[in-house]
């Protein structure tokens, strides 16, 4: 949201236009007001919920601060690849210093998964299949095609989507197993 | 826990509910053989016919006692006597329904009297098995005529005793499930080497029969030879809530045991059913389940993104009602209204804030802002003045193909139901 703000602010700065730049302030507490209203019950059920954030897809930058913002604990997953640009700004971004690396071997992610009770994956496609596996909600941030992360509706439409991901009651049924199955392994 | 809450009863300006005698009519349409009789006059026939000639799309048999002004006042029971030695004569029906209407429930009529007077009087109808059912429309809706009928045929309906059949189980499926439903139902209960008999059996009406000249009887349905065999079944399955009655009175007369599942729609509840089946039978689950199952499941995972977090706006039937909420649910969704007919055991056990039995004006109100309206094909002017995609449930449904075959239960049904909800959340 800061970003936001800030952003507007930047564009009136550039004007030197001082209505303007009333108005933009103005424009910027009206629309915080209104986002921060809304935000009450999702920033209640996703503060402290642990999120593994895979940060190689490009598309996933767009939701680590809205995420952070939110009271999320954020563990961001990358290659070793990862540009040390990059490395300052999450560093910059979330205050702390762990960015976990890894090989991208399914085994190592399905660790650091289980090592911090993570309760949410954010990923591309390609690690879909990891979180059915390790059984937790999967944010799939490629396919989110129909949301846009952009602008304050869009971080409302982050706190939605993150929402609804982590407490969407199908995790739970596809985990469990089917009553005769449970007979028959005990039999 | 929902709130009940009802809507002012002195009026209905766009209503939801339809009226008993259809309901009965339509539970008559399963059974072969069947006259169906309306005690009423001709226009009530006409306007029972009509919807369910629209959303079956098929000619609908049902006869009239044709009571006019001047019968109704000066009696009218030669009336039903004349019709039914008349049309008994004409077509030799094997079972025969007579069902009232608003005017002669109002004015009292005896038929029971009526009809053990006539049996008496007339050997043709000494064997005839003759199912009353009371459906005055000013009371109750179309999933309570349904049921009515169901119970009048399991009570009245004599028994051959035969003895107890090892492999025979009852099914009672309410309004709430489409003949493509009753299909899938036998089809799944048979995998278990369960015999089914299905009372009615509405999947009789996806056989057209192109040699059976159109009459006042039904072409398929499940027999009377078969009714008459109910007795001796060791499970009653009854499917949606409204069917309970029923199968306690199979429970009273034959001592049969009976479970009632509320909804087979969504991946617990088709677990629970078959579940039910292998210890009914004692026959392990199909393999064929066991890798739908698995399907499901992957195509739930799949799917839930475009369910989670939404708000639907719900029309329905009770029995209907309880099992798309809850299929609804288990997706993530959010219940933004519901709307339904009837008082029903089940409205108070829904997991939302509230229900409300009321009509379509009520729904319109209720439903601005919601993503999705499930309803009958009434509801579609609704959606757009809304502007809000609509997906038909219930009867009826007469301005969409192919509803009567489409299935929504079991794992396979459920597959379908992701799929044609979760497009038109995709597309909007």
């Amino acid at each position: 949201v800061e970003e936001i703000n800030q952003c507007l602010r930047n564009i009136a700065a550039e004007f030197g236009d001082t209505d303007l730049q009333e108005r933009t302030e103005n424009l910027i507490a009206e629309e915080v007001n209104i986002l921060e209203e809304k935000l009450v019950f999702y920033r209640a059920k996703l503060q402290d919920k642990r999120v593994i954030i895979e940060i190689n897809s490009f598309c996933s930058w767009s939701i680590i601060s809205a995420a952070n913002s939110f009271g999320m604990e954020v563990i961001p997953i990358g290659n070793k690849k990862l540009h040390q640009e990059d490395k300052n700004r999450l560093q910059q971004w979330l205050n702390k210093d762990n960015i976990v690396l890894v090989n991208e071997s399914f085994e190592e992610i399905f660790q650091i998964i289980n090592e911090y009770q993570a309760d949410l994956l954010i990923a591309s496609s390609y690690l879909q299949s990891l979180a059915f596996q390790a059984k937790i909600p999967f944010l799939n941030i490629n396919s989110e095609i129909n949301h846009s992360y952009t602008g304050y509706a869009g971080i409302l439409a982050a706190a939605q989507d993150l929402y609804a991901t982590i407490y969407n009651p199908v995790w739970q049924q596809v985990r469990k197993p089917a009553p005769w199955e449970e007979i028959e392994t005990n039999s | 826990m929902a709130i009940v809450s009802v809507t002012s009863t002195s009026v209905a300006i766009n209503p939801l509910k339809q009226s008993q005698a259809i309901g009965a009519t339509l539970a008559f349409l399963g059974i072969k053989g069947m006259l169906p009789l309306l005690h009423g006059s001709p226009g009530c026939s006409a306007f029972t016919k009509f919807p369910l000639a629209q959303h079956l799309r098929a000619a609908i048999p049902l006869s009239s006692t044709a009571m006019t002004e001047v019968s109704t006042i000066m009696g009218g029971e030669e009336k039903v006597e004349q019709a039914i030695l008349q049309m008994v004569q004409r077509y030799q029906p094997e079972i025969l329904s007579l069902c009232t209407t608003g005017l002669t429930e109002t004015k009292g009529d005896d038929l029971r009297r009526l009809t053990n007077d006539m049996r008496q009087r007339y050997s043709d109808l000494h064997d005839l098995p003759i199912v009353l059912v009371s459906t005055p429309d000013f009371k109750g809706t179309l999933q309570d005529g349904f049921a009515a009928a169901v119970e009048s045929i399991v009570k009245e309906i004599p028994q051959n005793s035969g003895g107890c059949r090892q492999e025979q189980v009852v099914v009672l499926a309410s309004s709430a499930f489409t003949p493509g439903d009753v299909q899938e139902i036998k089809e799944i209960i048979a995998a278990f080497g369960l015999q089914a008999i299905a009372v009615p059996d509405l999947s009789a009406l996806l056989d057209s029969r192109w040699d059976y000249n159109y009459n006042a009887i039904t072409a398929n349905g499940t027999t009377l030879q078969q009714l008459q065999q109910i007795g001796n079944s060791i499970f009653t399955l009854a499917l949606g809530e409204s069917m309970r009655g029923a199968a306690k009175i199979l429970e009273q007369r034959f001592s049969i045991p009976y479970e009632v599942f509320g909804e087979l729609t969504g991946l617990e509840p088709t677990d629970k059913f078959l579940q039910a089946l292998a210890d009914i039978s004692g026959n392990t689950v199909p393999e064929k389940y066991r890798h739908q199952r698995r399907q499901l499941q992957d195509i739930m995972l799949h799917t839930h993104a475009y369910f989670g977090g939404k708000r639907v706006a719900v029309a329905l039937e009770p029995d209907l009602l309880w099992s798309i909420v809850a299929f609804l649910q288990s997706m993530g969704v959010q219940i933004h209204a519901a709307v339904t007919t009837t008082r029903s055991p089940v409205l108070e056990k829904l997991a939302i804030p509230c229900v409300t039995i009321g009509d379509l004006e009520d729904f319109e109100q209720m439903a601005v802002g919601s993503d999705l309206l499930i309803g009958n094909s009434h509801t579609g002017a609704i959606a757009q003045r809304l502007q809000i995609p609509l997906y038909r449930q219930g009867i009826p449904i007469f301005d969409y193909l192919g509803n009567a075959l489409s299935t929504k239960i079991g794992y396979h049904g459920t597959m379908q139901l992701l799929f044609e909800i979760g497009n038109l959340f995709f597309k909007y």
